[in-house]
């Protein structure tokens, strides 16, 4: 297929499903959305399938390399399980009549934004798509109407708020040396490149929950639908994630190397501080979102440390994606079952809910980077790219044990033990569980290619 | 001429400002936040007609009609029947505030130096002070709408830096950074309605 074909079908199908879901049928837009969102996957693999082919294209309104491929088809993938995850939990927390009518709008509104800012090569567009993310996410929270997720929404709008506003400071420093804000263009003196990354560090920071702006994320993962929770967590953050990187490439090709030791700075610590934070959480959705701030971190490290550590970073978001968003749909059914979101309350759900607890249990082990999952084999590049800083390495490898010893002894309280009975439909059950074999089917797919 | 003027205005806005950080009643509060905005509309459709530019005169009209006017009626309104906001103190460190304010002001000087020689605007530091006494707001008040007043400061002052600095957009960075002031207040009005005015207190960010 055309890459520009792609482009805008990936674009316009979200956009009119936005409006279509508007209308009064729930079944309807349930339908619509679904159909959308599975239009927007498939898309997404034939468009990752070219940029793997072809390398980069632009037709000047928008750009395609493999970074932005691959960050599409992440989104794309959440869009469509969350999609057919909410079709459950919509209808079981129930009243459609009054706020949920917004549900479904929004959620394609939301995929599209973040399609929108990692299609896009003008950095400028990319600040505004993310900022409108943050509009449509803030919403979805807030719409829960319990004290705490109003409580949430406003915490984390206050801080996005304080984040985006950086991250525009930012776009002020890079287009008043350079004249343009298209990022492949841009090439600016090392001094000013440092200050436009340091900028970008706090404020796109934020979105993807580097140490000190992180506090919203355990919040908002907390109080929102759980198919939202995985859009925030497994989608939006790949988004902010690639926005950073294109910033962190100007420096990187502008000469300016501190920049890059800041990202793994920043970096290390937030991985660090995660799993650290991770060992004592008593909540299901808590613990996932401090997993999630643990992957980002080393992620953004590995994006410091350059070359193979920049594509072992992505692979680790590939993996992270799937698995995590397998996790959060298999905590959404043990909130709905149970009814408590307390990990001490929850036990035996491989008896009771045998899938869900399979799913629970390749997603941590998927997150936390357990071989035979490809995330192990990115770890370990961008641990291996690490080895001139030895406190780099005993820092990152501290984080990544902690994080797999806290995460997996949570998780395996959860999977073990005696179970209650209970009831939850087979889709329900099998999203989750579809969603973590997908990591492992990419990992094995993964290790072919390298073992070839 | 016109950077005498603009540079004037830039003074009232920071002042403005001081005034919004040592007070502690919510309505006199809300009308300095006018004000501000209302200053910083003047300050901008001077520079759009002194630049010829269509983009800075809307941004102008966008800001005298969002922030100067719509958003601090709408809470106007809003407070209007409920006396608890006729008499309460929300904030009573007052003078350290003050004082805290002066410093970060001084602060933002020094740390406008290194911009000053990518950005090439001198007048670029009253907004950078703005910008920190914005965060300041947010960051010491504990009170909802405090920190609503503190995230139209802050707007202000992003806006205020992107077109001293020319940044193309500017316009659209306007209307979405409104958009989340409405989003904002709509959040406050949601949670009052749900969980009564003491509530507020909670919704710390």
């Amino acid at each position: 297929m055309d890459v520009q074909n792609a482009v805008w079908i990936l674009l316009l199908s979200p956009l009119l499903a936005t409006f279509i879901s508007l209308l009064p049928y729930q079944r309807f837009r349930e339908a619509i959305t679904l159909l959308s969102s599975m239009l927007t996957a498939g898309v997404s693999v034939l468009l990752l399938i070219e940029a793997v082919k072809g390398g980069s294209a632009t037709d000047g309104i928008f750009y395609v390399d493999l970074y932005s491929a691959i960050v599409v088809f992440l989104v794309a993938f959440v869009y469509m399980f969350s999609s057919a995850y909410s079709v459950y939990y919509v209808k079981r927390t129930g009243d459609i009549s009054s706020e949920r009518r917004y549900y479904y709008p929004l959620l394609n509104l939301f995929a599209l934004m973040m399609f929108f800012t990692s299609l896009t090569p003008n950095l400028g567009l990319m600040w505004i798509g993310l900022e409108t993310t943050t509009i449509v996410s803030v919403l979805l929270i807030a719409l829960e109407k319990r004290i705490e997720s109003i409580e949430a929404a406003w915490r984390y709008m206050i801080l996005a708020s304080v984040g985006l506003g950086f991250a525009l400071l930012s776009l002020d420093v890079i287009y008043s040396s350079s004249n343009t804000l298209n990022w492949y263009e841009i090439r600016l003196p090392p001094y000013t490149a440092l200050v436009a990354v340091a900028f970008a560090l706090i404020g796109l920071g934020t979105k993807i929950g580097l140490f000190p702006m992180h506090t919203w994320h355990p919040d908002a993962y907390g109080c929102a639908p759980p198919p939202i929770s995985a859009m925030l967590s497994a989608a939006l953050l790949p988004v902010a994630f690639l926005t950073y990187y294109r910033i962190l490439s100007i420096a990187i090709a502008s000469n300016a190397h501190v920049a890059a030791n800041m990202t793994v700075f920043f970096g290390a610590v937030t991985a660090l501080i995660a799993a650290i934070l991770m060992i004592p959480q008593e909540f299901i959705m808590r613990l996932f979102a401090y997993s999630c701030m643990d992957v980002m971190g080393i992620a953004t490290a590995g994006l410091g440390l350059g070359k193979e550590a920049t594509l072992a970073s992505f692979l680790l978001l590939i993996i992270h994606t799937f698995a995590k968003a397998g996790l959060f749909y298999a905590g959404g059914n043990v909130v709905t079952t149970y009814g408590t979101d307390k990990i001490r309350e929850v036990s035996g759900l491989l008896n009771s809910f045998r899938l869900t607890g399979i799913a629970l249990i390749l997603g941590a082990l998927a997150v936390t980077g357990a071989p035979p999952f490809a995330s192990f084999l990115a770890e370990l590049v961008i641990i291996s790219h690490s080895l001139s800083n030895l406190t780099l390495t005993i820092t990152l490898l501290i984080a990544i044990l902690l994080s797999f010893l806290s995460l997996n002894y949570h998780v395996t309280k959860m999977v073990f033990g005696y179970g209650k009975g209970g009831k939850l439909p087979l889709y329900a059950e099998a999203i989750p569980l579809l969603s973590a074999l997908i990591a492992l089917a990419i990992s094995f797919g993964v290790l072919g290619v390298i073992l070839k | 001429m016109i950077e005498t003027l603009v540079d004037f205005l830039g003074i009232l806005i920071i002042l403005v400002t001081f005034e919004i950080l040592n007070q502690s009643y919510v309505k006199p509060m809300i009308n300095s936040i006018a004000l501000q905005s209302i200053l910083l509309a003047i300050l901008i459709g001077i520079l759009g007609v002194f630049r010829h530019s269509i983009e800075l005169i809307a941004l102008s009209i966008l800001t005298l009609m969002v922030r100067g006017l719509l958003i601090p009626w709408i809470i106007r309104r809003d407070i209007r029947n409920n006396p608890i906001w006729d008499y309460r103190e929300v904030e009573t460190r007052v003078p350290s505030l003050t004082l805290a304010g002066i410093l970060l002001a001084i602060v933002g000087y020094v740390l406008y130096q290194p911009l000053h020689s990518i950005l090439n605007v001198k007048s670029g530091v009253l907004a950078i002070v703005l910008l920190l006494l914005s965060f300041l707001i947010m960051i010491a008040r504990k009170n909802a709408f405090a920190q609503l007043v503190g995230y139209i400061s802050e707007e202000n002052a992003l806006l205020y830096v992107s077109v001293l600095t020319n940044l193309p957009m500017v316009f659209e960075a306007g209307v979405l950074l409104d958009l989340l002031g409405i989003v904002l207040v709509g959040i406050i009005l949601a949670a009052e309605k749900e969980y009564g005015y003491v509530e507020l207190e909670k919704l710390v960010g």
